[in-house]
């Protein structure tokens, strides 16, 4: 439908924001189409398609925002509250925003695809996965898959003359699997995220991820406890530099002074073995994303090169509050939200050693393989995650498995800790919720080792 | 062609009837208006109207869904035809179905009609006066940021049973990043709140004050306690961590699907003698009261753990088929392009008599924890984790503050529980109301 919008509309609502002295007026208008489905038993469970229709319209008026959205196309009601708004915002010098020039209108590269949409062929690939998987062994009791295709189709219009339309493709797949193990059931999971183009579903291969799912349900063994206190760790999941990094330095909260890292800008910050970047071009990974949500084209952003602090994540907003650029990380849940800065897929650089050097080189530690419920602390940089799945090192070698405790620390001294950065790369994803917006990201980095983390146990 | 939200009801029912399938049309229209101040500078406001509308669709016992925005005939059409090709995949579910009419609804007062002629004027007017009060209250010192919602709904359900429900209810929250402040410490604090009608001065007072008291208890010097087992007491704002892993392990869709730590414990005792457990719908103006579920079966009231044995679990109607009982009133749709599932409405541990000063000022020595920070749950162990800031406290003194990890079972707290308040907290972002409660020896490590 968004396809047949006329150009002349668009033009239109934003020259009403802007003859009533706007600085920006932005238009947003989404139309999306998802289907899920989950498989149990190779039983199809619940099928679904959603089609989702709207405008968002970004006004400012003296550095201040007011975001209006509506559901389809109701260009009427959206001009009609352009006029109201422009009575309501007050005036504020102390927060002028100056937008970039007239200079982008970028239509990349577009073909309609519909592999996402088509749900026979997903639920025949579904059901093939299924039977192949559940003979893998007889301990495997329970399999089940949840798939979820996205299609984004959007358009990006300002008073600047940006124009685009694009397209975007978000692929989730979980599989579980149940194993049954001296009478007791161990699960395995494994989730995947891919956002892009159409690379996103010619990629996609259900049957791998199940059996990835089968099989850590089948080496599974029952968790031991592990005392508390500080400890070491070799960690192959993403979520804590998400956590810690990522979340930290978003700049909505960094320019305001609110973060730990607002002042720190070319200051050491972490172990010259680390170096972080967010990275929305990288291939198939979970917050891939060609342009973001404000019509800026992305690119990599060097967030800390080698221990010292370079940049933060800025989408149009707070870049021209900090007198610099957007780096292409304004991004929005759908029509109904404004773009916010956020990240797409942050990423460690790798270092020089192998995955086995790295744990032969921990005494007493702990190996952290999947973690969640992981929540930050922007003043003070205090941060939490639950192990939902670990090992215990001991003399160097991964023994007994532990679960169901916590990790905590401080973000800078995490950082400044981390003193073994590996070469071999560990692909996540996951949803990230900030100010009440869903979307999809990406973590990606080696194995790392890191002193002084504390665990919570239960001795 | 645009219909209104009866009108499209009745037109998907009815081409579900033309097609000899059975149907049900869940139409949400609502109105939003909110607003954001950082550092005592409004920044931003959104206004927003829609509708929404889902419909399942069950042919030859398959049963399928679609979601669509806005009322378009058209729209209508091809969401119809998206149920339907759905239904194509699914498989036969005997234990679907769909709500017969209720003999009666329930009464309730959830809508605040003042947001009828409310503005985005009159939103930040009310957003203000929140930056202003709280302040007032030492040692609260201001916001960093607030976000403030004003939203009212109006819910449409309507299926080929002949059931037809309709009611408007209201949501007003904020949530926001409080600064504290005293001689010798600074610290930020999260806030949420939600209710169904515009809190008052007084009653914003009352929040803003429960705020600075655990701010005052965590704006003292932290020192280092030893590892063991303490009597520790819950603020609200903990034990509602503690009680969505509870409320989790008591929906009927996860026990089947996955399994819980409480599976197949009907009747057994898992609990202490003082703990009733208690889903209600029917609370008048508690936030999550509605006249019926999201699948049109009536709120009710049900106590799911009696003096510590547990009697039941929160259903929808095709988990109560499953396990042959009963539907609750427990269907939610937590999301429109999603089946309904397992929801609490206003889920809490039953007050007692004993005030919040006496829990504390009863405790030889133990710790009263105010505020956490993330939490982990392993739903089929029961296992829980929390990382956790309070006090310490000796012979009823508040001593100095703390930070600690508990690491234990559900279970080992629920049976070790000693004391409940006599008032209940606030309701949290997921549906859970908390009294204050004491629980004894639970294992506390100090957080480094």
């Amino acid at each position: 439908m968004i396809k047949n919008i006329d150009v002349f509309m668009i033009e239109k609502i934003i020259n009403e924001g802007v003859i009533r002295g706007a600085e920006f007026v932005e238009l947003f208008i989404e139309e999306a189409k998802e289907i899920s489905i989950s498989i149990e038993e190779g039983v199809i469970q619940s099928p679904s398609i959603c089609r989702n229709i709207g405008i968002g319209l970004r006004i400012f008026y003296h550095g201040r925002m007011a975001y209006l959205f509506s559901e389809g196309l109701d260009f009427e009601t959206i001009r009609n509250n352009i006029i109201v708004t422009s009575k309501i915002v007050q005036r504020s010098e102390k927060s002028q925003i100056l937008l970039p020039s007239p200079k982008t209108i970028y239509y990349p590269d577009h073909k309609d695809s519909h592999i996402p949409m088509d749900i026979e062929k997903t639920v025949s690939s579904l059901k093939n996965t299924y039977e192949s998987s559940k003979n893998l062994s007889d301990k495997i009791e329970k399999i089940r898959m949840n798939y979820t295709g996205k299609q984004q189709n959007f358009i990006i219009a300002n008073s600047r003359g940006l124009y685009i339309r694009h397209q975007r493709n978000i692929l989730s797949f979980r599989a579980s699997a149940s194993a049954r193990k001296h009478n007791k059931m161990q699960n395995g999971n494994v989730e995947i995220r891919s956002c892009g183009g159409d690379d996103v579903f010619e990629e996609f291969n259900p049957k791998t991820i199940c059996i990835q799912a089968c099989n850590k349900a089948l080496v599974k063994e029952d968790t031991r406890e592990i005392k508390s206190g500080i400890t070491t760790a070799v960690i192959c999941h993403g979520l804590l530099l998400h956590e810690t990094v990522g979340h930290a330095l978003e700049s909505d909260f960094a320019y305001k002074g609110n973060s730990v890292f607002s002042d720190k800008i070319g200051n050491k910050v972490a172990s010259e073995n680390v170096t972080i970047v967010d990275n929305p071009l990288f291939s198939l990974g979970g917050g891939s994303i060609m342009i973001d949500d404000e019509g800026t084209q992305c690119k990599e952003t060097v967030l800390i090169e080698n221990g010292y602090l370079r940049s933060f994540l800025y989408d149009i907003q707070t870049a021209e509050r900090m007198n610099t650029v957007s780096t292409g990380n304004g991004r929005r849940e759908s029509y109904k939200y404004p773009p916010i800065p956020r990240m797409t897929n942050t990423i460690l650089k790798e270092g020089d050693y192998g995955t086995e050097e790295i744990i032969h080189s921990v005494k007493n530690g702990i190996y952290i393989q999947r973690m969640s419920g992981g929540e930050y602390n922007i003043s003070t940089g205090d941060f939490s995650c639950f192990i939902n799945e670990g090992h215990a090192i001991e003399n160097g070698h991964v023994t007994y498995p532990i679960s169901g405790v916590s990790i905590s620390g401080n973000c800078i001294k995490f950082l400044c800790n981390i003193d073994m950065v590996g070469s071999e790369f560990k692909v996540s994803s996951g949803d990230c919720c900030k100010l009440m917006q869903q979307i999809n990201i990406g973590m990606i980095q080696p194995v790392f080792r890191v002193r002084g983390i504390g665990i919570g146990g239960k001795q | 062609m645009i219909l209104s939200a009866k009108e499209s009801a009745l037109f998907l029912i009815e081409k579900a009837q033309r097609r000899r399938a059975d149907g049900e049309a869940y139409i949400v229209e609502y109105k939003t208006r909110e607003a954001t101040i950082e550092n005592n500078e409004i920044q931003n406001t959104i206004q927003a109207s829609g509708v929404g509308v889902a419909f399942r669709v069950s042919y030859n016992g398959k049963m399928g869904l679609a979601y669509a925005s806005g009322l378009d005939r058209d729209n209508l059409y091809q969401l119809f035809e998206d149920a339907f090709l759905s239904t194509k995949y699914a498989v036969k579910n005997d234990f679907n179905a769909f709500a017969e009419p209720p003999k009666t609804v329930p009464i309730v007062d959830i809508y605040d009609s003042s947001l009828d002629e409310g503005t985005i004027r009159s939103t930040i007017e009310h957003m203000l006066s929140i930056n202003r009060i709280f302040p007032s209250c030492n040692p609260i010192r201001g916001f960093d940021l607030l976000h403030y919602t004003e939203k009212g709904k109006k819910v449409f359900l309507a299926n080929t049973k002949g059931l037809y429900v309709s009611y408007p209810t209201s949501d007003i929250s904020f949530w926001g990043i409080l600064r504290g402040k005293n001689k010798e410490n600074e610290q930020s604090y999260s806030i949420f709140h939600k209710c169904k009608f515009f809190p008052n001065e007084a009653e914003v007072t009352n929040i803003a004050k429960d705020y600075a008291h655990k701010l005052s208890s965590l704006l003292m010097t932290t020192k280092e306690i030893k590892n063991g087992e303490y009597t520790t007491i819950f603020s609200p704002q903990v034990t509602n961590k503690f009680l969505y892993s509870l409320l989790l392990s008591l929906r009927a869709d996860i026990v089947i699907k996955r399994g819980t730590f409480l599976s197949g414990r009907l009747n057994e005792k898992v609990a202490s003698n003082i703990v009733d457990v208690v889903d209600d719908g029917t609370k008048n103006k508690f936030y999550g009261t509605l006249p019926v579920d999201d699948e049109g079966i009536p709120a009710k009231s049900k106590t799911l753990i009696k003096n510590g044995v547990l009697k039941g679990f929160l259903h929808t109607i095709s988990t109560a088929r499953q396990t042959k009982t009963e539907p609750t009133g427990n269907a939610k749709r937590y999301n429109l392009n999603k089946f309904p599932s397992v929801g609490a409405t206003n889920f809490f541990i039953a007050t007692k008599d004993t005030g919040v000063n006496d829990l504390i000022a009863s405790t030889v020595k133990g710790v009263y924890l105010c505020d956490s920070m993330g939490h982990g749950f392993d739903i089929a162990t029961g296992n829980f984790s929390l990382p956790a800031r309070g006090v310490l406290v000796e012979r009823g003194e508040i001593i100095h503050s703390v930070n600690v990890f508990i690491n234990t079972k559900i279970e080992s707290i629920l049976k070790n529980i000693e004391g409940i308040s006599d008032v209940l907290g606030y309701p949290s972002w997921t549906d859970v109301i908390s009294p204050t409660i004491k629980v004894r020896g639970l294992f506390l490590s100090h957080i480094r």
